[in-house]
């Protein structure tokens, strides 16, 4: 198998693309630090950030499906060693946990009740009774891995996506678009009208099925993890299986 | 070793591409793979290169099952009129990742035929135009050295002082590295004397498969006079002819004993360009 070779030239690309991100939002934080010090309030550049390396890895992911199966198939690659090569770059995520760490004590400890980290271990996103591990380097290993899994399931849905989005002809692309963004107004418009209290158990719900029922933050974290895992197993399976049939996608129907 | 192709049928929608295709490339021969627009040559090189995989029939490299096959997929390259490389992506980056796709492929030589094309290797595939960027995917695929490299119109938006150099490089590179190379084109004449073999494609079938020197001799063209011409002709296998005027060639296939010819017409011999034109006419 060309495994090797196509592992190489994803993270090579992904590496290239990774560099390029990070510059820029370093320039960001350093600048938001900068005011921050000066003016001592939030720029609200530390609540958006997690954020934007959901939607950096969601795109990596959106990415890593199309693009580089045309150049694969052009180089005798097949598919299934595609496929296998994303998996192989799904470790990089944490990496991108870790930086996400560095970055949350080097930019947003001055004078910031909402940091990222804190935010992420706070009631409303790890549920009630969530403990938050005494010591820093439990809070920092919890922190990593459980972004980093975030990521890696961000990674996955959007090479998920990627592969639905090649596999469907323009008027589903567009049909299956509108009535995403229609079912999420629909929702939205109906909790802020109503918040009906099957909203709520929907919330507890999605919450036991992320953290489990107990309140030790280790185990909790182990339960995410699974979560996370057996999610994005899911987004790869739909991927493997729709990627079996993919076509080059300029001109394979050219006669 | 070859590529051999089973009853391979593939269909688009309502539209029957190929039908019950069979056929061998065998190793170390140069081919033509020859057909009119629409006839479903692409579409039997992105089956046999596995960027389609949805057909019915086989398609077996060196004996092993071509689809999803790693191991006998790196023994073929489609060079293929569109294009797979990202188009940001530099020559010269497209010749290191071939290397690594292809461990033959020879970049020292690949550079050097960089130069002689006058390709900028610096530049981005995307910027090229249509003759270049041709060129830059025709280098990547003669260089590749894979032992079945298909070029699917290799001359595409070329000039011909460049198609002249594309022809001696095919030969020169067969001469150095015998292989199997198929031609897939629709300038049949100038490329005629670079081929050993024919496929020829029509509608989805294939209509002939042969040497081009069997195929040659095994027709001739009749000139002269329009009634001469088909008095001399009637009780053979005309397939097809062109009048001007009052003069007349007719092309007739068929290793015919011809012992006496009358002054009034000449025998002369039939090209592969006429007699694709012939096979593949309207309504043949």
């Amino acid at each position: 198998m060309k495994l090797k070779s196509a592992v190489k030239y994803r993270f090579f690309k992904t590496a290239k693309i990774t560099g390029i991100f990070y510059a820029l939002m370093f320039e960001l934080l350093i600048g938001a630090f900068i005011i921050r010090g000066v003016t001592r309030t939030n720029t609200g550049i530390e609540d958006f950030f997690p954020f934007i390396m959901y939607i950096f890895t969601f795109v990596l992911g959106l990415n890593a499906y199309s693009k580089e199966l045309d150049m694969f198939l052009q180089n005798g690659i097949t598919r299934q060693c595609s496929h296998y090569s994303f998996i192989a770059l799904l470790p990089i995520n944490l990496v991108y946990g870790l930086i996400s760490t560095l970055t949350d004590y080097l930019f947003f400890r001055v004078d910031t009740a909402s940091d990222p980290k804190t935010e992420f271990f706070s009631s409303h996103c790890l549920g009630a009774g969530f403990k938050m591990p005494d010591s820093m380097i439990s809070q920092i290993f919890l922190y990593t891995v459980m972004v980093a899994f975030i990521y890696t399931l961000s990674m996955a849905f959007g090479y998920m996506i990627g592969s639905l989005s090649r596999s469907m002809k323009l008027f589903y692309k567009v049909l299956f678009g509108t009535v995403l963004v229609a079912v999420f107004i629909f929702f939205v418009t109906l909790w802020q009208l109503y918040n009906p209290d099957w909203f709520e158990t929907i919330a507890i719900i999605l919450r036991t099925f992320f953290l489990g029922v107990g309140t030790s933050p280790f185990g909790r974290t182990t339960n995410f993890i699974i979560a996370t895992l057996v999610l994005s197993t899911v987004n790869l399976s739909v991927a493997h299986l729709l990627i079996r049939k993919s076509t080059i996608k300029k001109g394979a129907d050219k006669k | 070793m070859s590529i051999e192709i089973k009853n391979v049928t593939k269909t688009f929608g309502k539209v029957r591409a190929l039908e019950d295709v069979s056929l061998i490339f065998e190793s170390e021969k140069i081919y033509g793979l020859l057909g009119r627009n629409g006839a479903g040559k692409s579409t039997l090189l992105n089956i046999i290169s596995n960027r389609l995989v949805k057909f019915d029939g086989e398609v077996l490299i060196d004996g092993e099952d071509a689809v999803e096959n790693d191991k006998m997929q790196s023994k073929v390259f489609l060079m293929s009129e569109v294009d797979n490389y990202p188009s940001s992506m530099k020559v010269k980056d497209i010749f290191k990742w071939t290397k690594e796709f292809y461990p033959d492929f020879d970049i020292q030589k690949a550079n050097g035929l960089a130069e002689k094309f006058s390709l900028e290797t610096k530049k981005s595939i995307g910027a090229l135009s249509t003759g270049y960027r041709t060129i830059a995917k025709f280098i990547v695929a003669i260089m590749s050295n894979a032992p079945y490299t298909f070029l699917d119109e290799p001359i595409l938006g070329l000039d011909a002082n460049h198609r002249d150099l594309v022809y001696k490089t095919i030969l020169e590179q067969y001469g150095e590295n015998p292989r199997t190379i198929v031609i897939s084109t629709h300038i049949i004449e100038e490329v005629a004397s670079l081929l050993e073999d024919v496929v020829i494609l029509n509608e989805g079938r294939v209509i002939k498969t042969d040497s081009v020197e069997n195929l040659i001799s095994s027709g001739y063209g009749v000139s002269g006079k329009a009634q001469d011409v088909d008095e001399f002709t009637k009780d053979k296998n005309v397939i097809g002819s062109d009048s001007v005027g009052a003069l007349k060639t007719a092309y007739v296939l068929g290793k015919d004993n011809i012992t006496s010819v009358p002054e009034s017409i000449e025998i002369i011999p039939i090209n592969l360009q006429k007699l694709f034109i012939e096979l593949t006419g309207e309504g043949k």
